[in-house]
């Protein structure tokens, strides 16, 4: 059954692209065909231990694995737990970016649709893999569909940095899955049974550089502002939401399925944490730290988004890094609720340029009384990001600390911290300036599609603030398949050596302060007052532009003056100085073709001598 | 394949028809002008049937050897048609036949340009299927001088001048190849491949070296080693992009083939091996650090070309089935995805991926020649670098990610100048040969194994010492 749904999803994207001359016939298709990968991920879960198969997918026959053999080589599939995680996020997040892009996009809307078609398909061939050759094809492919997206953004250096980065981390993987193979002498992750030694250390070490590109990790994230902020919305919120975590997923899969964790513990551990994982999460520290910095300074609304999605992909990388039952609860825990809150601010975003065309925050404002609905969507996937606990971006974030805490990192514990308040000023940024304060524009509220769309993805984030335990109930099998204990949780409560959390007491807290504070707000009567009262006292001077007025411009300043020269465009830097020294050999190389054809006789010349001098040496 | 029917398709037409139309031509022109341009594609159509045909008969038969003029071999002239060689028969017919519908739109010199790309295409065929030294010599030489013209088809300063280089450097060429294929004849007094094969270690090892750099940089000229490359940037953007495109899909694919036989089957030594890889990282190396600062896309395909090629003579020179079988997969990749490119350079403008159909079709080719999945180069990448990995060969596999990177860089650039707001202008012909490419392209990547038996075949032939 595999075979076939991709063959329909195949046929469907060559299907979208050809009636790309009707873009609403075009998303319905392609609406439809997205829940395809969808009901294969439901079916699927019967080989995982979680029956959520409905009752009208019983008669279909999904494979739990599949050796495919496409005339050149062989290729082996199967469901893993581990999978079958990531599968759920993407392919929940694939039906609602597709819905909310029928309305959205308007140019070569085949296209769009076909390239976001095979996106998918690469990436659920990426997450069945079972064997080296399959992982990196799959990967390629996901890459360069992801590379046609890109295309349509037209902007040099996001296209350029996506290509040059994509190819490098293909090669990194290349070069990393080579090294294992010369090692083990076999393809399939299953059979390798990688030993401890220096050729492996390399192997693993670049394979996770190389994954680091994917999940913008420093110093590889120098791509993903241009391409974040480029790109169209939906393809954003799923690039960011959904196949970011691939390199997070790919990480998972080689340090602790290929390599296993007695091998990466054998190269040194600290504080009972292999070193190797510790490096990374410290790597994943910075990137918390430097993408939340980066993000407070934005005023473009996609920029703010963008380094804010790099902050909170290194959380990931830190629960991945400590590799403790609890930091990789933590870790999926967080990868679940990015994709989705994530992908909801995206969109609002793209709902709100939709209505007002305008990306910079400074110009916008007051939305919220015009978009309710949009408002309302991207106030709870703020407090996901911000780990406020109305949503389940707390219970993440909560983990996460508590496994730092648990093993006394000094360096990262602090660090998430300072991020985590990082996060609330750049969260307040984006709520006040552009939901908040006086009305700017006359707006209507987003099409429907688009609302339902960022409704059903805010979904998930209440219903696991409410039972946390059910999505360790979902993680349990991907940790047991690597070896660890899950650890002990209710529906409610979630047991550590340290505390327990429980989301009752933390819920009824929470409404306690709510009630009370809207009590204080009701006792007094309340009016609304233009934004720029708040500097001048009713009284704007007419000589200066509205747009210096709005709270949101400068709203930083003292902070951004601080931290500016700090991050500078620090890592891009380097980049760029590395291409400027093979560009310089590339003009060496140019010189050698001179246009003089004396100089290309000599050179024959050169060589024959060379030749017979080197044989009579020899 | 039990019940295909094979038909027993001489060899030789493959040669001999195309001369012969290539020749009747004038006639044709003096009847009518307009019927030159329709003549010559059916005389390509036919040829690149025969060569199908050939093919089912060779992957059937095996060798299909066939004799000249009466005279048994070694004296005699031979064909011997071996699995690689019809391979690149087929895929030189099928290709400068898609190739020839560029130019139905383009009216300079019709009979002068359909007469000499019947000749190339005809004697870049007879390179492929040849079985004698001097026979190969001569189709060289056919190949060269047609290419001298075509070249310079487009009556401008700039191709006069791409020409006129290729001439100089072509004919130091053809004195080495001529010296190497002396000095052979010199010693064994045999001119066919199997003799040689057979009585190479009756040669004293000082004369065997020496026919071999003979032979080796005659031939490098024409397949674009580095540094007997010098014409290559210069002729292929001076030329009109469907002369650059056919360069690239047939006689520089002759002249690799060429090199491959002469390392494996004529004079197989260890140096020649350890030559061949050398100068195929340098010719990789430089050729895409040439391509990374080029702004002219014509000129930066070329280098990138030179890069391809450098890569294909890194993968025969690895000496083994499954670089053998990289080898094929590489050079057809890059034919077509080549041929692809070098077509929409034309007029390459932004804007050049607003037009959906062209823009898949470039943006395909451009994905297929960086060796992306699926597409062949994909393939040839991979079974390379497992190969390499599998002999520890861990530099060569660094300086080739490393080229695989420049070359994104570039690529990066090319497919960023396509997008913008300008409207592309192709030329229907050009549009439906870009297109025939890119479909090709995906069915061979839709079915990789169509491709891969047939290079299983050719590589354990070459391997034994076959054609």
């Amino acid at each position: 059954m595999l075979m076939e749904m991709i063959a329909l999803m195949f046929i469907s994207a060559l299907v979208v692209a050809a009636v790309n001359r009707y873009p609403k016939v075009a998303g319905i298709i392609a609406l439809i065909v997205s829940f395809i990968p969808f009901f294969m991920m439901l079916s699927w879960s019967t080989y995982i231990g979680l029956d959520f198969v409905p009752d009208f997918l019983r008669l279909l026959h999904v494979e739990q694995s599949v050796n495919c053999n496409i005339g050149a080589a062989t290729l082996s599939l199967a469901i893993t737990p581990l999978g079958w995680f990531f599968l759920l996020l993407l392919t929940s997040l694939f039906p609602m970016v597709i819905l909310f892009s029928i309305s959205f996009i308007k140019k070569n809307a085949g296209g769009f649709y076909a390239s976001m078609i095979f996106t998918m398909m690469g990436s659920i061939g990426i997450l069945l893999s079972q064997d080296i050759l399959s992982f990196y094809l799959f990967w390629e492919i996901m890459s360069w569909s992801i590379l046609a997206l890109v295309l349509r953004s037209h902007d040099k250096r996001a296209i350029m940095s996506y290509l040059a980065f994509g190819v490098m981390s293909a090669m990194l993987i290349l070069l990393g899955i080579m090294l294992l193979y010369s090692e083990t002498g076999t393809f399939s992750f299953s059979g390798m049974g990688v030993m401890a030694n220096n050729k492996t250390l390399i192997a693993i070490s670049l394979l996770v550089a190389g994954f680091a590109v994917k999940g913008a990790l420093i110093p590889m994230h120098v791509w993903a502002p241009y391409v974040y902020s480029k790109g169209e919305e939906p393809f954003v919120a799923f690039l960011s939401g959904g196949l970011s975590k691939l390199g997070y997923f790919a990480m998972i899969l080689f340090m602790y399925g290929v390599v296993s964790i007695p091998v990466i513990n054998s190269w040194g551990t600290f504080r009972n944490v292999p070193v190797f994982g510790y490096i990374l999460a410290v790597i994943g520290s910075l990137t918390v730290f430097i993408g939340t910095i980066l993000a407070i300074m934005q005023d473009d609304l996609r920029k703010l988004l963008a380094y804010s999605s790099i902050g909170q992909l290194g959380y990931i990388a830190i629960g991945i890094g400590i590799g403790t039952p609890l930091a990789m609860t933590g870790a999926l825990f967080q990868a679940f609720n990015h994709t989705f809150f994530k992908s909801v601010l995206f969109l609002a975003a793209g709902a709100v340029y939709y209505r007002t065309g305008k990306w910079k925050i400074s110009e916008l404002g007051g939305l919220g009384y015009k978009m309710p609905f949009t408002f309302l969507a991207a106030l709870f996937a703020i407090f996901a990001l911000a780990g406020i606990p109305i949503t389940s971006g707390f219970a993440a974030k909560w983990l996460l600390y508590e496994a730092a805490i648990e093993k006394k990192f000094l360096f990262i514990t602090p660090i998430m911290l300072i991020s985590g308040v990082g996060a609330f000023l750049y969260s307040y940024k984006l709520l006040y300036g552009v939901f908040l304060g006086e009305p700017r524009y006359d707006v209507k509220e987003a099409p429907k599609s688009q609302l339902v769309a960022m409704w059903i993805l805010v979904l998930p984030l209440v219903i696991f603030l409410i039972y946390p335990g059910w999505f360790v109930d979902l993680t349990a099998p991907v940790l047991r398949w690597y070896g660890l204990i899950p650890i002990a949780h209710t529906p409610y409560v979630i047991a550590t050596s340290l505390a327990s959390y429980n989301t009752l007491a933390v819920i009824f807290a929470l409404l306690g302060g709510l009630i009370l504070a809207f009590a204080l707000y009701m006792s007094k009567p309340q009016k609304v007052v233009p934004h720029t009262d708040n500097y001048l006292a009713g009284e704007p001077p007419e000589l200066y532009e509205h747009i210096s007025m709005h709270a949101a411009s400068r709203y930083f300043q003292p902070f951004d003056d601080v931290f500016y020269p700090i991050v500078k465009r620090g890592a891009e830097k380097c980049w760029l100085a590395i291409l400027k020294g093979v560009k310089i050999l590339g003009e060496g190389a140019r010189a050698v073709y001179t246009g003089i054809v004396n100089d290309y006789s000599m050179y024959i010349a050169v060589l024959f001598l060379l030749l017979v001098g080197w044989w009579l040496l020899w | 394949m039990v019940n295909t029917i094979i038909i027993e398709v001489p060899p030789v037409l493959l040669i001999a028809l195309p001369l012969l139309f290539a020749f009747l031509a004038p006639l044709i022109y003096m009847v009518s002008k307009k019927v030159i341009k329709y003549y010559t594609f059916s005389v390509l159509i036919l040829n690149a049937v025969l060569s199908y045909l050939l093919f089912f008969r060779v992957m059937n038969e095996g060798v299909v050897y066939e004799q000249l003029s009466g005279f048994y071999p070694p004296v005699g002239i031979l064909l011997a048609v071996g699995y690689l060689g019809v391979i690149l028969a087929m895929l030189i017919n099928t290709l400068s036949t898609i190739n020839y519908v560029s130019f139905f739109d383009d009216d300079t010199n019709p009979l002068r340009f359909s007469m000499l790309y019947l000749l190339v295409t005809a004697s870049s065929t007879g390179i492929v299927i040849t079985g004698d030294l001097f026979n190969m010599f001569v189709f060289f030489e056919i190949t060269a001088v047609g290419s001298y013209g075509l070249l310079a088809s487009r009556d401008t300063k700039r191709s006069y001048e791409g020409a006129i280089k290729y001439i100089v450097l072509g004919s130091i060429g053809s004195s080495f190849l001529l010296l190497g294929i002396a000095t052979i004849y010199g010693y064994l007094k045999t001119l066919n491949f199997y003799d040689i094969a057979a009585r190479i270690t009756d040669m004293p090892p000082t004369a065997r070296l020496m026919s071999f750099l003979f032979l080796i940089i005659g031939i490098g000229v024409e397949a674009e080693i580095f540094p007997l490359n010098g014409w290559v940037p210069d002729a292929y953007q001076g030329t009109s992009s469907g002369v650059a495109s056919f360069m690239v899909l047939g006689p520089s694919k002759a002249g690799i083939y060429a090199i491959a036989r002469l390392i494996f089957t004529l004079i197989p030594i260890m140096s020649g091996y350890e030559l061949a890889l050398i100068l195929g990282a340098l010719t990789l190396l430089i050729g895409e650090l040439a391509a990374l600062n080029q702004e002219d896309v014509k000129r930066m395909l070329a280098y990138s070309s030179i890069g391809q090629m450098g890569l294909i003579l890194i993968a025969f020179s690895m000496h083994s089935q499954m670089a053998f079988v990289a080898a094929i997969f590489l050079m057809i990749n890059h034919a077509l995805a080549k041929a692809l490119l070098f077509l929409s350079s034309r007029s390459y403008s932004e804007g050049i991926l607003k037009n959906p159909i062209i823009g898949a079709s470039v943006f395909i080719g451009a994905l297929a020649v960086i060796g992306m999945p699926p597409f062949p180069g994909f393939w040839g990448k991979w079974y390379l670098v497992v190969n390499m990995a599998h002999e520890g060969l861990w530099f060569m596999i660094i300086v080739i990610l490393f080229a695989a990177i420049v070359e994104a860089v570039y690529y990066a650039r090319f497919l960023w100048r396509g997008t913008g707001e300008k409207a592309m202008k192709l030329k229907k012909g050009e549009t439906i040969a870009i297109v025939s490419f890119a479909i090709i392209l995906v069915i061979l990547a839709i079915f990789p194994g169509w491709l891969y038996s047939p290079a299983m075949n050719a590589a354990s032939s070459l391997l034994g010492g076959g054609p």
